[in-house]
């Protein structure tokens, strides 16, 4: 499957603080693509570069294999974008929104664009500055999706949005990308969301990717082990890979990435009286590898 | 998209025209309660709108520029779309240019519609000039053009409207006044307004360049990288923008070619770069100094040249000498703001050498406040700089009303023309101090011709009904000839040698005056000029044989020649046309240069050969 976005030796900084340093990524044409990150980790910085809005200290991004440029516009005609807070000409109706944006994109679906009107159930009438953060949300999308992009960017579009609106967002999301085939980097803290709809799991930690794996196979190298002794526990573990150690008395809890079989042996070696494995959910995984 | 980004511009800016529609009524209402009479209050208005509202607009509109996308947060938005940078800012520029200019065509439309209501079109004429006069209007389009080019391209530094408007006020006003005083150091007197204008537009051009630059390339998440980025674009684009400027000030801007006169075979002229000789030997033009004083009469006597520079360290007048060639230039004096100088605060408007080139004369002017006038007093100094004399004139003339008219080499006296109506001529006696009326009653001042001897005077003056008399003084003995009488004579040239003089009476008659013989000879009747003041040129050539003669013929324009006898032996067809009436010439024994004043160019033809070269443009 080839590449739609590769990015190669990525940095920033702002003044002293660097955000990003010799970062790479790369995204495969028609997959889901979650990024986690704690806040401040660099996520926004990121996109933004993808986007164009600000540009990199050093390091290369190419769109289907052609390097763009800071002022290159070309690409963003099949780039959709949904920033975290969707600021818009606040004096402007709806409709003149979306009149001004499909002067932007040459693919723009007037008749699709109308669809999710009606189906979100936005005035085109309203003035934008009425728009609740929902709705403003929902109008994001319609401009993102109408233009048929091929990579959809969202940057944390769902912080701050009520359960049921986001819930109803992600769906939506999930119905386009069966639909279209379009690859999506969904960007965002709130990790739970996630869960259902990425295939690729990038954790961005320090200015890099910690982890840039398939998501099922994180999920399925990811063990989370309760071990019981009769005694004391342990002191040491000889095994590579404990992302996080709790002990409670002669109980001990340990993450484990990537699992194994040699790990599971190591561990049965100590013989531990009680022993349980089970999966880790994503927010689980994230606060393992982030902590 | 053009469309739509420009629309949407409109719509967003709309809410702006608030502020001009409040002054415009607020001007309205003043303009109609204000009788027609009152001239004054609507000028002043009249400029109050033009020459501060509107330019305070302009301010406010161009500092509103990227207002929306700081108050929305759209920065984002609006680079995530795929359109160039220059797009957006070229867009949003050009659509806030046109709602300017609305607004200015609004209020002009306005002031036309008031006036024209108000009563008796001769008020409201007044009115139309102002503006329609188009003066104050183009430099109202210019200041507006500047202030809204400037606020508009450092409205994306910041997001505070009101810090945008005053830096831009600050660095607007800071530039308009550094470039206005570095163009006058460029141009120091004659301040060529075209020049200037240019500089302005340069000026606002290298705001937009530096905006258009920093906005494509810079980081919108840094502010103060984004400023300091500004700031090396502009400070570039300044250096070139002065370049160009000080360019257009010295080489493009007007030169033009004024004080033409001849001395042993020469002629000399100025243009706002120096003075200049023509050598008809080696059919050369050189420029023998740099930087004269436009508009006064030089004097050059014996192989000296006597002429004003304005010094520009002292921001002054210096009265200077040199030789015919140029070499040996020496300042004499130096009259304006030099504090411990007699001549302090003065004003020099004359000056004269003497025959023999070994002394000059000239007059000084200042404000005298216990008299509440203005005191001459007149001055004469050796050619190199030392024995400075003065003597206060006590006939009450400003200096500006005074000249110089001759310095004979008998006598130690000076002759000085009283401008001031009636017109009179002068006597001074240099060692006694005492002066004594020679003429009076002279008909315009411009019509003093003295020749290269400096033994006589050539004047007219006012007959008793109406008519002219054209007089000649002998300044040894001071008698006074009158020679003819007419109603009108509208030009005389003394002969190279003194011994004629021709001259035009009732506008077309073409008469010549032996002083030997006492004697007058009408040469012919040229064709009358219209209108009245586009008269004929002459001039004594070969030897004061042949009198050349500047005339139109069914629109094109010919030098007669009129030979032995004075009998017409041919006419030359001049190779340019001149709208404004015949041009001048100035006969050089077998040359003749003719002077196309439209185009600032000095021509010379070879009366032998018949060619005709173009000499100085």
């Amino acid at each position: 499957m080839s590449e739609i976005l590769r990015i190669n030796n990525l940095s920033k900084s702002f003044g002293r603080k660097k955000v990003l340093e010799n970062f790479n990524m790369a995204l495969e044409k028609g997959k889901v693509y979650g990024l986690l990150g704690k806040n401040g980790e660099g996520k926004t910085t990121l996109i933004q570069m993808i986007m164009g809005i600000i540009p990199s200290d050093k390091g290369e991004i190419f769109y289907k294999d052609e390097k763009i440029k800071f002022n290159d516009t070309s690409y963003k005609k099949e780039v959709g974008y949904i920033p975290e807070d969707s600021f818009f000409f606040s004096w402007m109706k709806i409709k003149e929104l979306l009149d001004l944006n499909s002067s932007f994109y040459p693919k723009w679906n007037s008749k699709k664009a109308d669809e999710y009107l009606e189906r979100f159930s936005l005035d085109k009438k309203m003035r934008i500055r009425h728009l609740s953060r929902g709705m403003k949300l929902k109008l994001g999308l319609i401009v993102a999706l109408a233009s048929e992009p091929e990579l959809l960017v969202l940057d944390d579009p769902t912080s701050g949005i009520d359960v049921p609106t986001r819930q109803d967002f992600l769906k939506d999301i999930i119905r386009e990308l069966c639909e279209a085939g379009t690859t999506i980097l969904f960007s965002t803290h709130l990790v739970h969301e996630l869960e259902r709809i990425i295939e690729h799991l990038s954790i961005l930690h320090g200015g890099y990717l910690i982890i840039d794996e398939d998501y099922q196979m994180v999920r399925n190298l990811a063990k989370k082990v309760r071990m019981t002794f009769e005694n004391s526990t342990p002191k040491k573990f000889d095994v590579e890979g404990i992302l996080r150690e709790k002990k409670e008395g002669n109980r001990i809890e340990l993450v484990i990435y990537p699992w194994d079989e040699g790990k599971k042996k190591k561990l049965e070696e100590l013989s531990p009286a009680h022993w349980e494995m089970e999966p880790l959910t994503l927010e689980e995984l994230f606060v393992c590898f982030v902590s | 998209m053009f469309g739509k980004l420009f629309l949407k511009e409109w719509k967003e800016k709309i809410s702006l025209f608030i502020f001009p529609f409040i002054g415009m009524l607020i001007f309205v209402v003043v303009f109609l309660s204000y009788p027609s009479q009152k001239f004054e209050v609507m000028e002043y208005l009249t400029g109050v709108m033009l020459l501060i509202f509107l330019p305070l607009t302009a301010l406010l509109l161009g500092a509103s520029g990227f207002q929306s996308e700081f108050k929305d947060g759209a920065w984002a938005y609006l680079f995530s779309r795929p359109i160039k940078k220059w797009k957006i800012w070229t867009i949003k520029y050009f659509s806030q240019i046109t709602i300017l200019l609305s607004i200015l065509m609004i209020l002009r439309l306005i002031i036309f519609i008031l006036a024209g209501l108000k009563e008796g079109m001769k008020t409201s004429n007044f009115y139309i000039d102002t503006i329609g006069n188009t003066y104050m209007f183009y430099i109202c389009l210019l200041l507006s053009f500047c202030a809204f080019t400037i606020s508009f391209s450092i409205s994306f530094l910041y997001e505070k409207q009101f810090i945008i408007l005053l830096v831009s006020i600050l660095i607007g006003s800071g530039l308009a006044f550094v470039s206005y005083k570095y163009f006058v150091f460029l141009e120091p007197f004659y301040l060529y307004e075209p020049g200037l204008v240019g500089f302005y537009i340069f000026i606002a051009l290298s705001f937009v360049a530096a905006s258009i630059l920093t906005f494509i390339k810079s980081d919108f998440s840094q502010m103060g990288k984004r400023i300091w980025l500004f700031s090396k674009f502009l400070l570039f684009f300044l250096v070139i923008s002065f370049s160009l400027g000080t360019i257009l000030a010295l080489n493009i801007g007007h030169e033009y070619i004024s004080s033409l006169h001849k001395y042993e075979g020469n002629v000399y002229f100025d243009t706002d770069k120096g003075i200049f000789r023509y050598v008809p030997e080696v059919d050369k033009v050189e420029r023998i100094a740099k930087s004269v004083s436009i508009g006064q009469p030089r004097s050059i006597r014996a192989g000296k040249v006597a002429f004003i520079k304005y010094g520009r360290r002292f921001e002054n007048e210096e009265l200077w000498i040199m030789n015919t060639d140029g070499s040996q230039k020496n300042c004499l004096v130096r009259i304006g703001n030099v504090k411990d100088s007699p001549f302090y605060d003065s004003w020099l408007d004359t000056y004269i050498l003497s025959q023999d080139a070994k002394k000059i004369a000239f007059i000084t002017s200042k404000y005298d406040k216990q008299i509440n006038d203005w005191r001459s007093t007149l001055w004469w100094i050796n050619s190199d700089g030392t024995g400075l004399k003065g003597k206060i004139l006590d006939f009450p003339y400003n200096a500006f009303k005074l000249q110089l008219i001759a310095w004979p080499e008998f006598g130690n006296s000076l002759f000085i023309l009283l401008r001031n109506y009636p017109q009179k001529i002068l006597k001074f006696n240099l060692e006694s101090g005492t002066h004594q009326l020679v003429a009076e009653n002279l008909a315009l001042p411009l019509k003093i011709q003295i020749p290269p001897t400096q033994n006589l005077i050539a004047f007219l003056q006012r007959g008793k009904v109406r008519q002219e008399i054209l007089s000649v003084l002998d300044l040894r003995t001071l008698e006074k000839k009158e020679v003819y009488e007419a109603d009108s004579i509208d030009r005389f040239v003394w002969s190279n040698n003194g011994d004629k003089m021709a001259f035009l009476a009732g506008g077309n008659e073409l008469i010549v005056y032996n002083l030997l013989e006492d004697s007058i000879k009408k040469i012919e009747e040229l064709n009358y000029a219209e209108p009245r003041w586009y008269v004929h040129d002459f001039e004594f050539v070969l030897n004061d044989k042949k009198i050349v003669v500047s005339d139109e013929i069914n629109g094109e324009f010919y030098l007669k020649i009129f030979g032995e006898g004075f009998s017409e032996e041919k006419q030359l067809k001049i190779p340019f046309h001149h709208k404004d009436g015949k041009p001048y010439i100035w006969g050089l024994n077998n040359i003749v240069l003719v002077q196309n004043s439209e185009k600032d160019e000095l021509w010379r033809v070879n009366l032998d050969t018949e060619e005709w070269r173009k000499i100085y443009h």
